[in-house]
C-alpha cells in the first residue's frame, strides 16, 4: 500500500465519532401541556390546572428497512465478492448517522433515557444492530438437534414474533422472538407494535438456535463499541443522490461491526439484525454469571433480518486496492508499488485487431468505431421504405487524445452541414452530426426547456424587430418632432420584461415611439 | 412616405450585421437561469446516453479505466444542437433566425459555462472555481467497485503537480467538474476534470474502512492473531480533540486470547478495547467507540493512475 501519511489531501479525512444519539428514540411519545397561574406571593390563583395531552410518535425502521437502498450506504466485504477476508470484521455503513441508536438492545426499564435536546453524552450507548456471520459449518453443528436451521433468511410476518399460544396465526410455535415476554393477551396486541406497524407487515426473519446465539452474539458491553459515526468530507466524492448532493461539504455516516472473523476458505453468510430489548438472550460478560433469566437451550430465537448478503473467503487478497490494481486486465503489482502495467491500454479506444488496414488502424487510435450508418436515400418498393445502408465512422465526445482546435463553425444550419467525408477511407465521419441532432432530440424531448428557450428567442426576434422600427421612425421624424433628442441613444432591446436594468431607457424609447405614432397618425 | 419595404430594408439590414446585433443581444438580453442550468448541465455530458459516450462495449470492457479528453468540437455540435430549438433548418445558413442565434451565442454560452462550473460546488455548498472549459480530460471507470465502493475519493492532478513533486507548494489539485455514476445501479462512473489530468489518485472512502486484524489462524481451536497499532493523544478541545497518532512508537497486539472460548472467532471487544487502551501513553482504562474505530480500522488503500497520453 502507498504511504499516504504526507498526502495533505488525505490527512483530516475523517473523524470518528463515538456516536450521534437522536433527539429521540422512535416510539410513541406524550406530551403533556399544563399552566396554572400564581400570584406574586407564588399562590396559586387559577381553578385548577389547565393541562392537554397529545400523543405523537417517533417512527423508524424496525423490522425491516422501508428504503434499503437510501438506508444502507454499502456492505463490506461487499456482496458475493471472494476473496483474503480471513482477517476482517464485516460491516454495514448507514447514510443516516444516528439509525445505530434509534432502538435500544436493551429491556424498556433498564435504558438509560436520552440526553436532553442539544445536550452531548460522553456516556457508551449500545446499538441495537449487529452483523451475525454464520456460515454451513454452524448449520452442521446445530442441525441434529435444530434441524430447521437454515442460512437462508424467509419471509414472515410481524404476526409471527408473537407466541403461538397469544396469537394462533404466529408460526413461532414456543420459541423465542422480540415479543417472548407476551404471554397473555390481556392488552391487544398491537400496542406492542409501533404506530403505523401491522400485524400483516412482512419482514425477513432468521430463526437460530440459541446457544449458537449465545455463542456469537455480543454483549451489551461490547454492542458499545461495535458502532460509531464517521464524519467524512465529501469534496473529492461523486455525486450521490441525497448524500453528496446537500449543499454540504461534509457528510455523516454510521457504521456497525460484526464481531466475529470470517471462517476461511468458506462461504459466509452475513446478516444485519436487529437486537431490540433481547438484552437476556446476550452473552454475560466476561466472567460474569447471567443473571436472571436463563433462555432454554433447546428453543430457536427468531430476529428480523433487516439486510443480508454473503461473501466468499477464497482466493487472492481482495478489498479496494487489490480490486483497482487488476484493472484493465493488470497484473497485480509487485510489493503494493505503482502499477505500471496499467499503463498498457488506459485511453477509451477500440484496440485494433493484428493485422489491421493502416487507415482502420489509424481510425481506431483515435478513438473512431465503424457504425452501420442508414442513409437518407433509398428505394420505396410498396409501402416500405429500403434506406441504402454503408458503414461510416462515429466517435464519442471522450477522446483518447487531446484536441486543441475547435474546428466547427456555429451555428450549425442542418446535421447534414458537419457530416465529414474521409477521402483515405471513403467513409462518412458522423459523429458531429450524430451529436447535433442528439443535443436537438434531448432539447425537444424535454419540453419545459425547448419551450422556455422557445419562447425567449421570439422575445429576441421581437426585441430587434422593434430595434429597427424604432430606429427608422427616430431617423426620418428626428427633423419633424423636436422634442426628441438630436442623438438617438440606443434603442432598449427587451426579451425580459422584468428585467430592470436600462428600464429609463426603454420608456424614453416608448414614449418616442408613441409620440412619433400619433405624430403620423395625424398627418395621415 | 414609411411603408412596409424600408422597414423591411432596415431589417434586413441589422440581421446582416452581426456586430450590430451582438451588440443589441449582449446589452439588453440575458439567458435565464433555467435555460443555463440546463444548457450547463448538457455542456458536462449530462443526458447523453451512454451508447454515444462509448460506442462500443470493446472500448470499455468489464473492470477497466480509461482516460479521456472532452472534444469540444463535439460538445460543442451537441450545445448547438439543443440550442438549434425554434432555429429554421435550411442548407444555406442566412436565416434571420441563424442570425440571432450567431450574435446570442457568446452571451448564451458565457451564462451556461458559468451555469456549468457552479452545478458541483452548488451540490457540496462549496464556493464556484473560475473554470476555463479549453481542456476538459477525466476518466470512466467500469467496475463493481462503482457499485460496492459508492463514497471512492478521487483526486486529480496535473503534470508536474503531483505529490510526487518535492515542493509542495507546487501541487495542484484540479477541478472535478462532474463525477457520477451514469444512472442507479450502474457500475460505469464518469469523472469530467478540468484541465489536463495527468494522475489520477482513487482511494477508499474513509467512512467505508473496514476493522482488520494482521493476522489470525485457529488450528483446532488454538488461535495464533496480532495486531499491530499506533497510540494516539489528543490535543486542543476535550469535547472535539484533535488526534494523532503516534507513527514511531508500534504497538504489538497479541490477540491470542481475546478470542471467546466458546467460539474461537469471535472477539472479546470489551476485552480486546481495554487492552487497546492499556497500550495508550498514559494508559487508558478503557477506550470508547470513537477510539477503538480510529485504532481498529485499516489504513485508507489508494492506488495512483497515470494518463500516458501526456
Amino acid at each position: 500500500m502507498p504511504d499516504n501519511s504526507n498526502n495533505p489531501q488525505l490527512n483530516e479525512l475523517v473523524s470518528f465519532i463515538q456516536h450521534d444519539l437522536p433527539g429521540l428514540e422512535d416510539g410513541q411519545y406524550q406530551l403533556q401541556v399544563s399552566q396554572e397561574v400564581k400570584d406574586e406571593a407564588g399562590n396559586v390563583v387559577s381553578d385548577g390546572t389547565l393541562s392537554v395531552n397529545y400523543k405523537f410518535a417517533v417512527t423508524g425502521d424496525r423490522f425491516s428497512l422501508a428504503q434499503p437502498a437510501q438506508t444502507i450506504y454499502s456492505v463490506f466485504p461487499a456482496d458475493l465478492a471472494s476473496g483474503k477476508y480471513d482477517a476482517v470484521l464485516p460491516h454495514v455503513v448507514f447514510s443516516k448517522p444516528t439509525f445505530p441508536w434509534t432502538r435500544s438492545p436493551l429491556k424498556a426499564g433498564n435504558v438509560t433515557p436520552l440526553p436532553a435536546p442539544g445536550q452531548d453524552t460522553d456516556a457508551e450507548v449500545p446499538t441495537w444492530l449487529t452483523v451475525l456471520l454464520l456460515d454451513e459449518d454452524d448449520v452442521a453443528n446445530y442441525i441434529g438437534q435444530f434441524p430447521e436451521f437454515s442460512l437462508t433468511p424467509w419471509v414472515g410476518r410481524v404476526s409471527d414474533l408473537f407466541l403461538t399460544s397469544v396469537l394462533p396465526i404466529s408460526t413461532l410455535q414456543d420459541n423465542y422472538s422480540y415479543f417472548y415476554e407476551v404471554t397473555n393477551n390481556d392488552k391487544p396486541l398491537t400496542t406492542y407494535l409501533d404506530p403505523g406497524q401491522q400485524m400483516s407487515d412482512s419482514l425477513q426473519m432468521l430463526d437460530i438456535p440459541v446457544p449458537l446465539f449465545q455463542k456469537i452474539a455480543p454483549t451489551t458491553d461490547d454492542l458499545k463499541l461495535m458502532a460509531h459515526v464517521r464524519r467524512v468530507s465529501l469534496i473529492n466524492k461523486p455525486t450521490m443522490q441525497g448524500i453528496s448532493d446537500q449543499g454540504e461539504p461534509v457528510g455523516s455516516f454510521s457504521i456497525v461491526f460484526g464481531n466475529r472473523v470470517p471462517a476461511s476458505n468458506k462461504k459466509n453468510y452475513a446478516f444485519l439484525v436487529s437486537l431490540e430489548a433481547l438484552q437476556d438472550f446476550l452473552p454475560p460478560a466476561q466472567n460474569q454469571q447471567p443473571s436472571g433469566f436463563n433462555p432454554d437451550q433447546t428453543k430457536m430465537l427468531r430476529i428480523a433480518v433487516l439486510n443480508s448478503w454473503s461473501f466468499f473467503t477464497t482466493g487472492d487478497s481482495a478489498g479496494f486496492v487489490a480490486q483497482l490494481n487488476a484493472l484493465n486486465q493488470a497484473q497485480p503489482p509487485v510489493n503494493h508499488e505503482v502499477n505500471t502495467d496499467l499503463s498498457l491500454v488506459t485511453n477509451l479506444r477500440l484496440p485494433p485487431r493484428t493485422g489491421a488496414l493502416p487507415q482502420v488502424a489509424n481510425a481506431l487510435e483515435m478513438g473512431y468505431v465503424p457504425l452501420n450508418h442508414n442513409l437518407r436515400s433509398g428505394t420505396q418498393t410498396g409501402n416500405t421504405f429500403i434506406p441504402d445502408k454503408t458503414v461510416s465512422w462515429y466517435r464519442g465526445p471522450l477522446l483518447p487524445y487531446k484536441l486543441n482546435k475547435p474546428a466547427l463553425e456555429l451555428p450549425i444550419a442542418s446535421p447534414d452541414q458537419v457530416l465529414v467525408f474521409d477521402p483515405t477511407t471513403g467513409m462518412l465521419d458522423t459523429s458531429y452530426a450524430a451529436a447535433w441532432t442528439l443535443g436537438r432530440q434531448v432539447a425537444l424531448q424535454d419540453t419545459g426547456f425547448s419551450t422556455q428557450l422557445y419562447n425567449w428567442k421570439k422575445g429576441l426576434e421581437l426585441a430587434v424587430l422593434n430595434s429597427a422600427e424604432l430606429q427608422l421612425l427616430t431617423e426620418h421624424f428626428a427633423n419633424v418632432f423636436h422634442a426628441a433628442p438630436r442623438a438617438v441613444p440606443p434603442m432598449a432591446l427587451s426579451a425580459d420584461p422584468s428585467r430592470k436594468r436600462n428600464n429609463n431607457k426603454r420608456q424614453k424609447g416608448n414614449f418616442l415611439r408613441n409620440t412619433l405614432l400619433s405624430l403620423h397618425t395625424q398627418k395621415r | 412616405m414609411l411603408s412596409r419595404s424600408p422597414f423591411q430594408r432596415r431589417l434586413n439590414l441589422l440581421y446582416r450585421s452581426p456586430q450590430q446585433l451582438q451588440q443589441e443581444v449582449e446589452d439588453n438580453a440575458e439567458l435565464p437561469a433555467e435555460l443555463a442550468a440546463w444548457l450547463g448541465r448538457l455542456r458536462l455530458l449530462n443526458g447523453v446516453p451512454i451508447n454515444y459516450l462509448v460506442p462500443d462495449e470493446g472500448m470499455l470492457p468489464p473492470e477497466s479505466i480509461r482516460f479521456f479528453y472532452l472534444d469540444p468540437n463535439w460538445a460543442a455540435a451537441l450545445l448547438d444542437g439543443a440550442y438549434s430549438i425554434g432555429r429554421n433548418l435550411t442548407i444555406s445558413g442566412d436565416t434571420n433566425s441563424m442570425a440571432l442565434d450567431r450574435a446570442s451565442a457568446p452571451m448564451t454560452n458565457k451564462h451556461r459555462d458559468l451555469a456549468a462550473a457552479a452545478m458541483r460546488p452548488g451540490l457540496l455548498g462549496q464556493e464556484e472555481p473560475v473554470i476555463d472549459f479549453n481542456t476538459v480530460s477525466g476518466f470512466i471507470l467500469r467496475s463493481s467497485l462503482v457499485q460496492n465502493y459508492p463514497g471512492m475519493g478521487v483526486n486529480p492532478y496535473p503534470l508536474g503537480g503531483t505529490p510526487d513533486n518535492p515542493d509542495p507548494t507546487k501541487v495542484v489539485l484540479l477541478n472535478i467538474l462532474r463525477m457520477e455514476q451514469l444512472g442507479p445501479n450502474s457500475d460505469t462512473l464518469i469523472c469530467l476534470i478540468e484541465g489536463d489530468a495527468y494522475r489520477i489518485d482513487i482511494h477508499e472512502a474513509p467512512e467505508a474502512l473496514h476493522y482488520g486484524l494482521d493476522s489470525y489462524k485457529d488450528e483446532n481451536g488454538q488461535v495464533t492473531s496480532s495486531k499491530t497499532i499506533f497510540p494516539f493523544t489528543k490535543t486542543g478541545n476535550p469535547q472535539h480533540p484533535s488526534v494523532t497518532m503516534d507513527m514511531q512508537n508500534p504497538q504489538f497486539l497479541n490477540l491470542d486470547t481475546y478470542f471467546r472460548t466458546s467460539d474461537p472467532r469471535t472477539l472479546n471487544m470489551s476485552a480486546l478495547a481495554a487492552l487497546i487502551g492499556s497500550k495508550q501513553t498514559p494508559a487508558l482504562a478503557s477506550i470508547d467507540a470513537a477510539e477503538m474505530g480510529f485504532e481498529m480500522t485499516e489504513g485508507v488503500g489508494m492506488v495512483s493512475f497515470y494518463n500516458k497520453q501526456n
